[in-house]
């Protein structure tokens, strides 16, 4: 069941893509766009795990020599619609070379503090550990193979 | 005891953070790294998807209308409002076409559009005052609204305004 319900997010409800396909890479786990090459050569495409609470999509752009990491943004699901929670982005002399350890820790943070301001909203109280320990877990399940 | 605060979490994460399929609870969003609630969001049929961004202060608001495109991300206005008792007003607005949306940027506008509305206002009233003091006034009113909401001294009693904002 979790995989159908998986497939059905992947082939339909996957937000924000700009009306682009998605292709499965099963070796990295990963959908990617097809996205766009520069006049200088230079390919930006986006790279997207989920699992059926959380889409980490990644930013990135493939230039001659890096790929380098330009934003990661996170969305949770309201039924069946996608929202944005959380987002953030390098470039410029801000630059950051992609890294699949780097970007997890990063979504990790992202996802935590989505998270702190929920519960500072609802006037409720979870413990810090508690709180990166779920926001790992929910991170580390998107990472997990559930497509065959 | 340990159980049931592990069951009340569970119950708090299911419904901030729910299985696809299922509601989530009503409770603006967050977002820390560019210091602003997200609301209003919207999907177009090309997939395009669009939001506010919305950050304040005691005196002021600063909404951002953000856009989605491909791989990238556009501002597409910034609207500035005052307060009017419990009311807000519309003070300051700038629209933008086909342009890549900067933290900097966004700052660097958001200061001249107050700038701009208290130079008009003071000489409407005849006041002069020198440039310095007002841009001095339009930067401390800007990097308050850049103070994070997760900052313990952070006045959540002014998240009061959001919903008034999201009907908008």
């Amino acid at each position: 069941m979790m995989n159908t319900a998986l497939q059905a997010i992947a082939t339909k409800a996957l937000p924000a893509l700009s009306g682009e396909e998605v292709t499965y890479n099963a070796a990295k786990n990963v959908f990617l766009t097809m996205g766009y090459t520069s006049a200088a050569g230079n390919m930006y495409y986006k790279a997207i795990r989920l699992s059926n609470r959380l889409m980490v999509y990644y930013d990135l752009g493939q230039g001659y020599a890096y790929t380098f990491l330009n934003g990661i943004k996170l969305f949770c699901f309201d039924e069946q619609k996608a929202n944005l929670i959380a987002q953030k982005y390098w470039g410029g002399c801000d630059y950051c070379i992609f890294n699949e350890q780097f970007a997890k820790e990063q979504s990790i943070l992202m996802l935590k503090g989505f998270l702190e301001g929920q519960l500072k909203l609802q006037g409720a109280h979870v413990s810090d550990q508690e709180l990166a320990c779920f926001a790992r877990s929910m991170v580390e399940e998107t990472q997990r193979k559930q497509l065959a | 005891m340990a159980t049931l605060t592990k069951a009340i979490n569970k119950s708090l994460f299911d419904s901030i953070l729910p299985t696809y399929g299922n509601p989530r609870v009503h409770i603006p969003t967050w977002d820390n790294s560019q210091k602003m609630f997200i609301c209003n969001e919207y999907e177009s049929g090309n997939g395009h998807r669009y939001y506010l961004g919305i950050r304040f202060c005691d005196r002021i608001v600063v909404v951002e209308k953000v856009g989605l495109y491909h791989s990238w991300t556009y501002i597409d206005g910034i609207e500035l409002y005052a307060f009017n008792g419990q009311k807000m007003e519309l003070i300051q607005k700038r629209d933008y076409d086909k342009v890549f949306r900067d933290e900097a940027f966004i700052h660097r506008e958001s200061e001249q559009m107050v700038k701009d509305f208290l130079t008009g206002v003071l000489k409407a009233q005849r006041i002069c005052l020198p440039t310095e003091q007002i841009a001095a006034q339009a930067t401390e009113l800007i990097n308050g609204c850049y103070k994070s909401f997760l900052a313990p001294d952070y006045n959540t009693r002014l998240t009061q305004i959001l919903p008034k904002l999201e009907q908008r």
